[in-house]
């Protein structure tokens, strides 16, 4: 491949990566969020091509597209709108700027208004110790968030024009007031208040970086990769790196046994995993001859009825 | 003219953990976060491969830390998966906001 050709590659190639990945954190879709995010990692495997590391690609595109299907699923599952159509929709009904369900830019407040709304969004946000209701119980308050004693609801913070908000949600942009918008903007994005801080400390800490990397000067070899890499990497994962090559299995295994346990654990908790009659080391005894007392439910040797736990037979 | 040599990888390498860093601060929900640590992840990847390519393209060792390095971030896709899906069936979200029992 000539110079000029491996240059294209390569520009294409970095805008479809930093493209992708600067996508998933704008999109409104998560599951748009998914497919971008391996985008992302294709391109990748594609400058590690570009790199004459092949292997890596091929290992790249089928451990993270892997991952990356499952996590689109999860997408799909737990969402509420995973596509992102209904933000879209609402968007249009309201009439925002920007490009559909691919934006999730908060509409900026005026100038005037920002002093008093900007603060007070921001202390809601950061859990500082305001004044918590319950949206059912209105009795319920307390200092800070937490759930309702009463239906175990979350505790928001009160609103101005609590109730009427949802019914103002969908009649245009000119009935909702600057604050309303704002902060239902803020609880549609995916991102928290914090995202112009976060793009301080990331552009900050990718500064830091470049002018690490161009100021090193690095040891350029001008030797090319042998041809063969992949029996190389083959040898020596079967030699010297044996041990982090079965740890690697090894940890493969343990992540799957780990998720799995982790999703049957909550079953179990909710009780949806009955508990077996061997598992069940209770004292049971007949409601008709209490002399009758055995481990474990059972008929009555006596008159043949169902054994019933001692404390239920007690308080009967 | 030859083609692209380490620094227009490392530019890119940074640029891509940025954006992760960015990611990782201001997401919402926890698999969203998971998603820009495997960008933050990625871009070390790029770096690693990018070194080894222009630095010491005959030592292998580089691209074994690799396949070690790609295995960890799938390990910790699935743990991090299996984590949120026990949140999200006792919460309804994946909210990390809300992940907050051991506070008091």
């Amino acid at each position: 491949m000539t110079g000029t050709v491996e240059w294209l590659v390569f520009l294409v190639l970095a805008v479809v990566a930093i493209g992708t990945a600067a996508g998933m954190l704008l999109t409104m879709s998560m599951y748009r969020a998914a497919l971008f995010l391996m985008s992302c990692f294709v391109a990748l495997a594609g400058l590690f091509i570009l790199l004459e590391a092949d292997l890596l690609a091929a290992i790249q595109i089928m451990m993270n597209v892997g991952g990356m299907m499952i996590m689109a699923l999860f997408m799909v599952m737990q969402m509420m709108d995973p596509g992102g159509e209904m933000m879209w929709e609402m968007k249009r009904t309201m009439q925002l700027r920007g490009p559909g369900a691919l934006s999730m830019r908060m509409p900026r407040h005026k100038r005037g208004q920002e002093g008093q709304n900007g603060p007070e969004g921001d202390k809601e946000r950061t859990g500082a110790p305001t004044e918590h209701i319950c949206p059912m119980h209105p009795e319920v308050r307390q200092q800070g968030p937490g759930t309702c004693p009463k239906c175990g609801m979350a505790l928001v913070p009160p609103q101005a024009d609590g109730g009427q908000e949802h019914e103002t949600h969908f009649t245009g942009q000119g009935t909702m007031r600057q604050r309303q918008h704002q902060q239902m903007m803020m609880d549609m994005a995916m991102s928290t208040a914090q995202l112009p801080w976060a793009v301080v400390v990331g552009s900050a800490s990718a500064v830091v970086l470049l002018i690490l990397f161009v100021d090193t000067p690095w040891p350029i070899s001008g030797t090319r990769p042998t041809r063969d890499a992949t029996s190389m990497v083959g040898e020596l994962l079967l030699s010297r790196y044996m041990i982090a090559f079965e740890g690697a299995a090894f940890l493969i295994l343990a992540g799957i046994a780990g998720a799995v346990i982790l999703g049957k654990r909550e079953a179990w908790s909710l009780g949806a995993h009955p508990r077996g009659p061997q598992d069940d080391k209770r004292l049971y005894t007949c409601s008709m001859h209490s002399q009758v007392r055995q481990e474990g439910p059972g008929q009555c040797a006596i008159c043949g009825m169902e054994l019933v736990p001692v404390e239920e037979g007690k308080r009967s | 003219m030859s083609g692209p040599g380490l620094l227009p990888y490392l530019v890119l390498s940074a640029l891509l953990f940025g954006i992760g860093v960015v990611g990782v601060l201001s997401q919402r929900n926890a698999i969203m976060v998971l998603m820009s640590v495997e960008i933050i992840l990625n871009a070390a990847i790029l770096n690693l491969v990018a070194f080894w390519r222009f630095v010491a393209p005959d030592n292998f060792d580089a691209q074994v830390f690799v396949i070690i390095a790609v295995t960890i971030g799938a390990v910790e896709m699935a743990a991090g998966l299996g984590l949120l899906l026990l949140m999200f069936r006792q919460r309804g979200s994946s909210n990390i906001d809300q992940a907050q029992e051991l506070k008091e």
